[in-house]
């Protein structure tokens, strides 16, 4: 029969009958179930097994706090494991499985740990699997990996999307039972901005649970007239299934929201689930407070539950736990429990209540002075076995058990800023320290006030102090009348009978016994408790579990509760997917594309383009009939070479330097001087760091007495900017200079080559001469192009070759490029990437970004004598140190292998013909390597010991790594013209 | 005079991605814009505050604030620094007009086209940056201008028109990326409000 633990009423749309698969078998449930309540509706008790001895499990709570019913979501590419049934909203066609058996449910295999469990108790990973010692890579951590963990991810890539986004407002509420609803009510007519947050799919808290009248009608009939007020305050913004899960500094809350979990068929665009930065001004914590069960021996059987969460399932669910249901309780509450089950008919068998002086509130038998001591039943609870007042034992038979040991308010949000919680003997538990995170309040069951009345009245009051903290005056709230009597408890943690084991932690199977194990070999601080047992280490991260083995671990140091003290919490509250932290930022769209305004002429080249930080920069132009990438570059090389080619360099950074004192600031942050440089020229330039070693190099040319530009390396543009904007407002404020990144304002080509000049001569307009006499090497003008466009030309070469860089306002870009290659047919122009550009600037010698890699100086670099004695410039005195200075250092060179064949990798080290290879003999490695059409041999840069007098010596490239050992011939770095006539021609 | 022509090319032509629409939402474009940023020159301040304010015929925008003269949008980048925006047929030398009225008292940069421009309308916008931007753009009043970041990108945002149009400015280069990650806020948006 389809769901015969079904009651009548509950909060739940039973117009709407929902389908859903468990374990392969189809069920019913309606709109508004969890898939735990819809289970246990269908009389489904177990539902999984446990970590470690694989015990038949069923359902303990009602909510995020479940340790045991642990199922796996979804199928396919959607599969979601370790997902708490108990927050799983029902939907249509959802598909849930077990997990952590086989190969079923019911007959487990696994299950064999269970008759071993004295050799599986806590620690015994430190004391077995020692010897023989081999076995633990081969056999023993194999064995263990397959065995642990419970839900398995399905291994394919996550088809949904995720969001990331902020949220502003004055007032932050977490949580929406009585106390978060009396703060939003009193926040929310004060007209402050208000966020009202609830884990739940349902807002209400405990008012969902429960059939108490408020202000004389139904608790659901003020809930819905509350709500539909919050509904109507534009300043009130409600979010459902959104929980709060961390609080950090700054006011700044993280929050998760499930947008599209409960949905059957969600819409492609939907992000699934949502993570929000919140910040607030103030934050109320209203989160309530979570039942915790009693160790017994046994008292992990699917059918025993949490008292308050059977008399959720009943009131909200209209869900029978099992129509026979027994209570074992050690606080009024438990009573509560066993009346709503009798006003819906069911049967109750008792109400074990351990104190003597044991309360009675209606028409139930109640065993004062008792205790559960066992259970039995196979795959779920058939008896629980009583140790009566007097000493004698009593069987009773039941289906269900509630279990209720007291309640521990949710303080986890107070301590994820370091503050820790206070014990507090009136409610058994831990309470809210009195010192909270600044900006937050905490009210309600949260702040360990457990009547519907305090929580109202506490909701309001934390609300109006925390608006009055923002100037935000409020009217009081008239609290709806409603129970307020004090509830009585009796601290009572666990039973002490019996042999057997009865658990603390359900998720991660540690028991009384793993506790006592602790004390007895010395991990009795807290700290250690946790580790060693793993207690609270679980997804639930002990929710259910934390105090009752504090408890314990007090009792067996003779100390209080409050000297044995707490381990504090950490976020988030309940997990996070990778999914949601991750945001968009994934694939594809892990990080923005910066692309060149001629990127769409490169691609229709069928450019190959590289990731040069975000820039896409084409690597190289293959050919028809060019089947491997070295005959792309070989082919590119030769050309500029040989005639002309044009690079598209757009991604330099370009930082616009005006005001009257920018020579003496170029002066400052350059280790060459730049005072004298004369108008229309140019000027390498090196900046150093603080410590004198090499920041980026680029070149500075000089517009206009007042202006410069200068150029940066493409993945130091926006470093060196930076470096450069803090100069000037920290280090030189009394300069006048202004600096204005113009990176993406100018689209950049180098034209290099013998033929550069004719080919721009074609393009140049002609009232300017740019003959060698007129515009000679290093020569820069602002002219214009094509009839009339601006432009910026400058005389300057990375090839070595005859070259221009020359840039134009970024909207002719494109253009640009194809009337270069238009008006350069006659000359064969090709285009390079920059795979060409660097076997060009291999061959001349020139450091990039593989050199100046923080390690190395200019001394280093063979351009001691650039940094200039004569100023004080950033680096300048740091640089004179004898590690960066000394003769002896390293020197940048050149290494020629012995043939074409014998590569001279990247990244090797260099070391003497005949001395072993250890970091002691290491002479230097491989900063960049290439083959080299011009020598028609591999060649390489490399930083060598006392390199610049070395050279024409062999030297061992060896790669201990890989195993690779080669020999190369030193020799200087610049392997082409190194007189520099051909880019003076 | 050479024999070729050099045509023009807007942000965002190259990719063809130039306006999109959903629901009531649009994101579109703007391609025809001059802009050039002006420093004032150390002790020049107000100087340059009075030629500029002349410039726009309108008092110059305070830190987070834009204005709108008859010709030309100012918004303000930083201490005593402004960017400029003209229409880029009629300005396209907008530099070079304002170097000449501002003289030595400033240092102008070229921007045109160094930044793509977008602008969004439509119902509640707010809604959609939420989840693009970090910053309280629900605050925001018309007038406003506001440096953030966008999915790693780092732009100003314009408010035009509260809660319902809005102008974003970014790196050219970002162009592709920005576009991308708007029409993906206005869909999963309108998905959301579905």
């Amino acid at each position: 029969m389809s769901q015969i633990n079904r009651l009548e009423n509950g909060k739940l749309d039973r117009s709407a009958t929902l389908s859903f698969r468990f374990d392969g078998r189809t069920y019913t449930g309606f709109k508004g179930d969890t898939l735990a309540s819809a289970l246990l509706a269908n009389n489904v008790k177990l539902v999984g097994r446990s970590f470690k001895y694989h015990r038949p499990r069923g359902i303990l709570a009602s909510g995020s706090e479940e340790p045991n019913a642990i199922v796996e979501l979804r199928e396919g590419a959607r599969r979601e494991p370790n997902t708490r049934a108990t927050t799983a909203e029902l939907y249509e066609g959802l598909v849930a499985k077990s997990q952590n058996r086989w190969p079923s449910l019911a007959f487990d295999v696994m299950g064999i740990n269970d008759l071993f469990s004295s050799f599986l108790t806590a620690g015994f990973y430190y004391k077995t699997f020692m010897w023989p010692k081999a076995f633990w890579e081969k056999l023993y951590e194999p064995v263990i990996r397959r065995a642990a963990g419970l839900g398995a991810a399905s291994g394919e890539a996550d088809p949904d999307n995720y969001d990331k986004g902020a949220l502003h407002c004055d007032l932050l509420i977490v949580g929406a039972g009585p106390a978060g609803l009396a703060a939003a009510l009193t926040a929310g007519r004060s007209g402050a901005r208000v966020i009202l947050a609830d884990e739940d799919f349902e807002f209400g808290g405990r008012l969902n649970a429960e059939t108490f009248e408020l202000g004389g009608q139904s608790s659901s009939g003020w809930l819905k007239a509350a709500l539909a007020e919050l509904q109507g305050l534009q300043n009130v913004r409600l979010m459902k299934r959104t929980t709060v899960y961390g609080a950090f500094d700054h006011g700044i809350s993280g929050a998760l929201e499930r947008v599209g979990d409960h949905l059957a068929n969600p819409d492609a665009a939907l992000p699934r689930q949502i993570l929000w930065r919140i910040y607030a001004r103030q934050i109320v914590l209203c989160a309530g407070a979570t039942e915790r069960p009693i160790a017994f021996e046994n008292n992990d059987r699917p059918g025993i539950m949490l008292a308050g969460a059977i008399r959720a399932y009943a009131n909200r669910w209209a869900v029978a736990a099992d129509p026979r249901t027994a209570i074992f309780t050690n606080n009024d509450d438990g009573h509560r429990t066993a009346l709503d089950l009798i006003s819906k008919g069911l049967d109750v068998a008792a109400v074990v209540d351990i104190r003597p002086d044991a309360p009675k509130f209606g028409d139930y038998e109640v065993l004062a002075g008792a205790k559960v001591i066992d259970t039995s039943g196979r795959r779920a609870l058939s008896d629980i076995t009583i140790r009566l007042a007097d000493g004698t034992a009593r069987t009773l038979a039941c289906g269900a058990l509630g279990v209720s040991g007291g309640w521990n308010p949710n303080v986890s949000l107070t301590s994820h800023k370091r503050g820790r919680p206070v014990w507090n003997p009136d409610i058994a538990a831990f309470a809210p320290p009195e010192t909270l995170p600044g900006g937050m309040q905490v009210a309600g069951a949260a702040n360990a006030a457990f009547t519907t009345a305090s929580a109202f009245r506490e909701g309001a009051e934390a609300s109006a102090k925390a608006l009055s903290e923002l100037g935000l005056k409020t009217a009081g709230l008239d609290i709806p009348e409603c129970a307020d009597d004090a509830v009585s408890v009796s601290p009572f943690w666990h039973t002490g009978e019996g042999k057997g084991r009865a658990w603390i932690d359900f998720q991660n199977d540690v028991t009384v016994k793993d506790i006592r194990l602790s004390h007895q070999e010395g991990f009795r601080s807290v700290e250690h408790l946790k580790r060693y047992t793993t207690l609270g280490m679980a997804t639930d991260q002990g929710k259910t579990a934390n105090v009752a083995g504090l408890a314990l671990m007090a009792e067996l140091t003779g100390k209080t509760i409050e000297e044995t003290g707490t381990t504090i919490f950490r976020p988030p509250y309940t997990p996070v997917a990778i999914g949601a932290l991750a945001g968009r930022s994934r694939g594809k769209d892990f990080r923005p594309v910066r692309t060149t305004p001629s990127h769409g002429w490169a691609t229709e080249q069928g450019a190959v383009f590289t990731e040069a930080g975000l820039w896409l920069r084409a690597q190289w132009f293959p050919r028809e009939g060019e089947t491997h990438w070295r005959e792309s570059v070989d082919r590119e090389v030769l050309a500029v070479r040989g005639s002309v080619g044009v690079c598209d360099v757009t991604t330099l950074g370009k930082v616009d330097v005006q005001g009257r004192d920018a020579a003496t600031f170029l002066n400052k942050v350059y280790c060459n001087g730049f005072a004298k440089l004369p108008v229309g020229k140019v000027r390498y330039g090196l900046m150093l760091r603080e410590d004198g070693l090499a920041m980026d190099d680029g070149t500075a040319a000089r517009l206009a007495e007042d202006h410069f530009v200068v150029t940066t390396t493409t993945a130091n543009a926006v470093s060196v900017y930076r470096h450069m904007e803090f100069v000037r407002q920290c280090l030189c404020p009394q300069l006048d200079v202004q600096l204005i990144s113009t990176t993406e304002a100018w689209a950049q080509y180098a034209v290099a080559g013998p033929n550069s000049r004719n080919l721009l001569a074609r393009i140049v307009d002609t009232d300017f001469d740019i003959s060698n006499e007129a515009f000679p090497f290093m020569a820069c003008a602002e002219l214009t192009i094509c009839g009339g466009v601006r432009a910026r030309l400058f005389r300057i070469s990375f090839s070595g070759e005859l070259a221009y860089e020359i840039a134009v306002p970024a909207r002719y870009g494109d253009s640009l490029m194809r009337v270069l290659m238009e008006a350069g047919e006659e000359f064969d122009v090709t285009p390079y990437g920059t795979e060409a550009l660097g076997v060009l600037r291999i061959e001349k010698g020139h450091a990039t970004a593989n050199e100046l890699n923080g390690q190395t100086a200019a001394a280093h670099l063979g351009l001691g004598r650039m940094v200039s004695q004569k100023k004080d410039s950033i680096g300048t005195v740091l640089s004179r140190r004898d590690g960066l200075s000394a003769e002896t250092g390293l020197r940048l060179v050149g290494l020629i292998a012995p043939d074409r064949e014998t590569a001279i990798p990247a990244g090797a080290h260099l070391f003497n013909e005949g001395e072993q290879h250890l970091p002691g003999t290491d002479q230097g490695w491989v900063t960049s390597a290439c083959y080299s059409p011009h020598v028609e041999k591999p060649i390489a840069l490399a930083f060598l010991e006392r390199g610049d007098a070395r050279h024409g010596e062999d030297i061992v490239v060896a790669n201990p790594i890989e195993g690779q050992t080669a020999r190369a011939r030193v020799v200087s770095p610049h392997f082409i013209d190194p007189e520099g006539e051909r880019l003076r021609a | 005079m050479p024999d070729y022509r050099l045509t023009q090319s807007v942000p965002g032509a190259e990719t063809g991605e130039t306006g999109f629409a959903l629901k009531n939402f649009r994101l579109d474009v703007v391609p025809g814009l001059a802009l050039a940023s002006v420093a004032a020159r150390t002790g020049r301040e107000d100087d340059v505050a009075a030629r500029l304010s002349d410039v726009l015929e309108a008092d110059l925008p305070l830190a987070g604030a834009l204005c709108q003269g008859p010709e030309h949008t100012a918004f303000w980048t930083g201490s005593d620094q402004w960017m400029i925006v003209a229409d880029h047929e009629s300005h396209e030398h907008l530099a070079a007009e304002l170097k000449s009225v501002l003289g030595d008292s400033a240092s102008v940069s070229e921007q045109n086209d160094g930044w793509i421009c977008l602008d969004v309308t439509g119902p509640d916008l707010p809604r959609v940056f939420e989840r693009l931007i970090h910053a309280d753009t629900a605050a925001l009043k018309t007038g406003a201008a506001l440096r953030t970041v966008i999915e790693h990108i780092g732009c100003f945002i314009l408010c035009l028109e509260t809660d319902r149009r809005y102008r974003l400015l970014a790196g050219r280069s970002y162009g592709r990326s920005l576009f991308h990650a708007l029409s993906e806020g206005l869909r999963s948006t309108v998905a959301l409000q579905a």
